[in-house]
C-alpha cells in the first residue's frame, strides 16, 4: 500500500532499497563497535596475552610463557581459580534455590505482594562500594550485629571471624551475594504467574497434592527461566570483583582468603602493571566460561522444557 | 457396601479439625506470611544499618553490644559529609574530601551514556526491530552474542587502546562506548519496538515523514516507559558503577567518582566512619527514590529482557 510507483523515475532508490539503506545506517554505530569494540580488542588480548605486555615500557613477545607459567607456576592462580570454583558451585545453586522458594511464596496469592517484590529486588539497585562499607561492618567478629544476633540466639560464643578466617571469609561472601537474589526472584515471579492456570486445574482433577503440582507443573514449565538464570549467574559469579574489592580493600585478605579470579587478575593487570599475564588470565577464564555455557546448552536439550508453540503463536 | 476404613471424624461426620482444608489453608498462610516477612527483615537489615550508623554519634559507633537505634540521633556524620570532613587529623576533622565534585564527576559520565549511550542503542533498536535489510539477523545475533560475553576478556585490551589514545585519566573511557550502543539496551529496545503495530509506520509513511522522523518523533514517545527505563537503568549503572572507574581513574582525587571516592577515603589515616556512612547514606539515596518513583516500570523491564530473553 505504501510502495509508490516510481517506474519513471529510475535514479530514484526503490522504496526497499530505501528502506534496507537506512537500515545500515540505523545500525552502523553497532556494527563499527562490533569491529572496534568487541572483534579487534579481543585479537588484540590475544597477542597481549603471547607478550610480557607491561603499563611502563617494552613488550617483549614471551609466546606461550604468560601460559605456561601460569598453570605450571603460579599458586596464587591455582588458589583464586579454585576458591572462585568453590564460591559458584555453592552460591548458584543457592541463589537459585532461594530465588525459587521466595518467588514459589510470593505467588501464593498472598496480600502485599508489591511491598514484598519491592523489598526484595530493592537490593539489586544498590550494590556499589557504598553498601559494601556497611557489610564488613555487620560481619565484624567483636562489635558486628550479626554476630552480636547470633551470641544472643546462643549459636557461637566467642562469635564467628567472618572476615578474619580465610575459611570463614567466604561464607561471608556466599551470604553477600544472596542479598541480591531479588534480581531472580522477580523473574521467577513473573515465570510462575505466566504459567496457564488450567495446568493447575488439570492437576487439580487428577488429585494432585501441592509437592506433585510443584514438581510436574511448575519445575518443568519454569525450566527455561530457570536455565536462563543458572547461565548468567554463572558468569556473574564468576566474575565477582567489587565487593571483594571493597570489603578487603584491594587485598583479598584474610591470608588470599577473598582472592576471587577477578580480583586477582585486577591485581596482576592493573596494580602490579603485568597486563600481558593479565590477559593471559582473562582468556583462560574466558574460556572456562564458554565451556561451561556449552555444557549447559548441551544438557538443557534434555532438561529443559521447552512448550510447543501454543496456537496462533507470537 | 460399608467402606471398612472410614477417615478420622468427629461425631458430626465432619474430618478433625486438623484436617479440614481451612485450617490447613490457613496454617500454610501463616507459614509462607511468617518466611516471607523474616526474609524481608534480613534483606533491609544492612540498609538499615547503614543509616542507623549515619545517624549515630561516632563514639557510639564501636561498643558492644551494638544498640540497633541511634540514642540520641544526631545529624553530626551528614553535616561532615557534606563538609567534606571525612578524616581526623590531630583530632580535628579535616577537610580532604569533595562531595559536589564526585557528584558532578558522575553526573558527566551519566549525561555522556544518556545522550550517546542511550541515543544510539535506541537508533540501533530501531534498525534491527523494524527495517529490512541484507544481514539484519546476523546483526542481530552478535548483539545477543555481546550480551552473554564474559567482559573479562576486553578490559585489558580496551585498558590498552585508551591508554594508546592518551584518554585514560580522563572520563572518555566510560562514555565512548555508549558511541557504538550497548547490547543489553539495544536488545530491550529492540524487543519493545516489536510489540509497536505496523500500521503506524505504513500509514506514516504514506503521510511523507521520513524513517528517522518516525523514530524520533513517534517511536520513542510511544515507548516511552522502555526509553524511561533504560535512562534510569543507565543512571543507576554509571552511579554504582566501579571497575571500569577503578582502572581508568585510578586514585585521583580530582576525577573521582562518588563511588571511587569511597575506595580513595579507605585510607590508613584516621577515617571517621559515622561520615563514611552518612555519606554512603548520601549515595543510597538517590538510587532508592528513583527505584520507589519508577519500581513498577523497572521490575517489568527486568522481566521483559530476563523471561523473554
Amino acid at each position: 500500500m505504501a510502495i509508490v510507483q516510481q517506474a519513471r523515475e529510475p535514479w530514484r532508490l526503490t522504496w526497499h532499497t530505501k528502506r534496507a539503506l537506512e537500515g545500515y545506517l540505523f545500525t552502523l554505530p553497532w556494527i563499527i563497535g562490533i569491529f572496534a569494540f568487541f572483534l579487534y580488542p579481543m585479537g588484540y588480548a590475544v597477542y597481549i596475552s603471547f607478550t610480557d605486555w607491561r603499563v611502563i615500557g617494552m613488550s617483549p613477545w614471551v609466546g606461550l610463557g604468560n601460559y605456561k607459567r601460569l598453570f605450571l607456576n603460579d599458586p596464587l592462580f591455582v588458589h583464586s581459580l579454585k576458591l572462585t570454583t568453590v564460591y559458584t558451585v555453592i552460591s548458584v545453586p543457592l541463589q537459585l534455590f532461594v530465588g525459587f522458594m521466595m518467588a514459589y511464596l510470593l505467588n501464593q496469592k498472598i496480600a502485599g505482594l508489591g511491598v514484598f517484590r519491592t523489598i526484595y529486588y530493592m537490593p539489586s539497585v544498590l550494590s556499589g562500594p557504598a553498601i559494601a562499607t556497611v557489610w564488613g561492618w555487620l560481619f565484624n567478629t567483636e562489635f558486628g550485629p550479626v554476630n552480636h544476633i547470633l551470641r544472643a540466639l546462643g549459636l557461637t560464643d566467642a562469635g564467628i571471624p567472618w572476615l578474619t578466617n580465610r575459611q570463614w571469609v567466604l561464607y561471608f561472601y556466599i551470604i553477600m551475594g544472596l542479598w541480591t537474589v531479588g534480581n531472580t526472584v522477580v523473574l521467577y515471579l513473573a515465570g510462575l504467574q505466566g504459567i496457564p492456570t488450567e495446568f493447575y486445574e488439570a492437576a487439580d482433577v487428577d488429585g494432585a497434592n501441592r509437592f506433585q503440582k510443584l514438581a510436574y507443573v511448575t519445575l518443568p514449565q519454569m525450566s527455561p527461566v530457570i536455565f536462563f538464570t543458572l547461565l548468567t549467574t554463572i558468569v556473574s559469579s564468576f566474575q565477582v570483583f567489587t565487593v571483594a574489592y571493597v570489603v578487603s580493600k584491594g587485598t583479598g585478605a584474610p591470608a588470599n582468603g577473598s582472592l576471587f579470579y577477578y580480583l586477582y587478575l585486577y591485581r596482576v593487570g592493573f596494580s602490579s602493571g603485568y597486563l600481558g599475564y593479565a590477559a593471559a588470565l582473562a582468556w583462560v577464564l574466558f574460556i572456562i566460561l564458554m565451556v561451561i555455557s556449552a555444557l549447559l546448552f548441551r544438557a538443557s536439550g534434555a532438561l529443559v522444557y521447552y512448550e510447543a508453540r501454543r496456537e496462533g503463536g507470537a | 457396601m460399608v467402606p471398612t476404613t472410614i477417615p478420622i471424624q468427629s461425631a458430626a461426620g465432619q474430618p478433625a479439625w486438623w484436617q479440614r482444608k481451612s485450617v490447613r489453608e490457613g496454617v500454610w498462610r501463616g507459614f509462607v506470611y511468617l518466611i516471607l516477612i523474616l526474609v524481608a527483615l534480613v534483606l533491609i537489615l544492612p540498609l538499615f544499618w547503614l543509616v542507623k550508623s549515619a545517624l549515630t554519634f561516632e563514639t557510639d559507633l564501636f561498643i558492644y553490644p551494638p544498640k540497633w537505634l541511634p540514642n540520641p540521633p544526631t545529624l553530626e556524620n551528614f553535616r561532615g559529609a557534606f563538609a567534606g570532613q571525612m578524616f581526623q587529623e590531630h583530632g580535628v576533622a579535616a577537610k580532604m574530601f569533595n562531595l559536589p565534585l564526585y557528584v558532578r564527576n558522575t553526573l558527566i559520565i551519566v549525561v555522556g551514556n544518556i545522550i550517546f549511550g542511550v541515543t544510539i542503542s535506541a537508533l540501533v533498536a530501531y534498525g534491527l526491530a523494524r527495517l529490512r535489510f541484507p544481514g539484519r539477523d546476523l546483526i542481530f545475533y552478535t548483539v545477543v552474542g555481546a550480551l552473554f560475553l564474559p567482559a573479562v576478556v576486553l578490559i585489558v585490551p580496551r585498558f590498552v587502546i585508551f591508554s594508546k589514545l592518551k584518554l585514560t585519566n580522563t572520563f572518555w573511557p566510560l562514555i565512548i562506548p555508549g558511541f557504538f550502543g550497548y547490547a543489553n539496551q539495544i536488545f530491550f529496545l529492540r524487543q519493545f519496538f516489536l510489540t509497536i503495530p505496523r500500521d503506524l509506520e505504513d500509514s506514516a509513511y504514506v503521510d511523507g515523514c521520513s524513517t528517522f522522523r518516525f523514530w524520533w518523533r513517534i517511536m520513542l514517545p510511544l515507548c516511552r516507559p522502555a526509553v524511561v527505563v533504560q535512562l534510569i537503568i543507565t543512571f543507576m549503572y554509571h552511579w554504582n558503577d566501579f571497575l571500569d572507574p577503578l582502572i581508568y581513574l585510578g586514585m585521583k582525587p580530582d576525577i573521582a567518582t562518588v563511588q571511587l571516592a569511597i575506595i580513595q577515603a579507605m585510607d590508613p589515616r584516621a577515617l571517621r566512619y559515622g561520615v563514611l556512612m552518612a555519606y554512603s547514606t548520601l549515595l543510597v539515596i538517590p538510587c532508592l527514590v528513583v527505584f520507589l518513583l519508577f519500581q513498577r516500570i523497572l521490575i517489568q523491564g527486568v522481566v521483559f529482557t530476563g523471561v523473554k530473553g
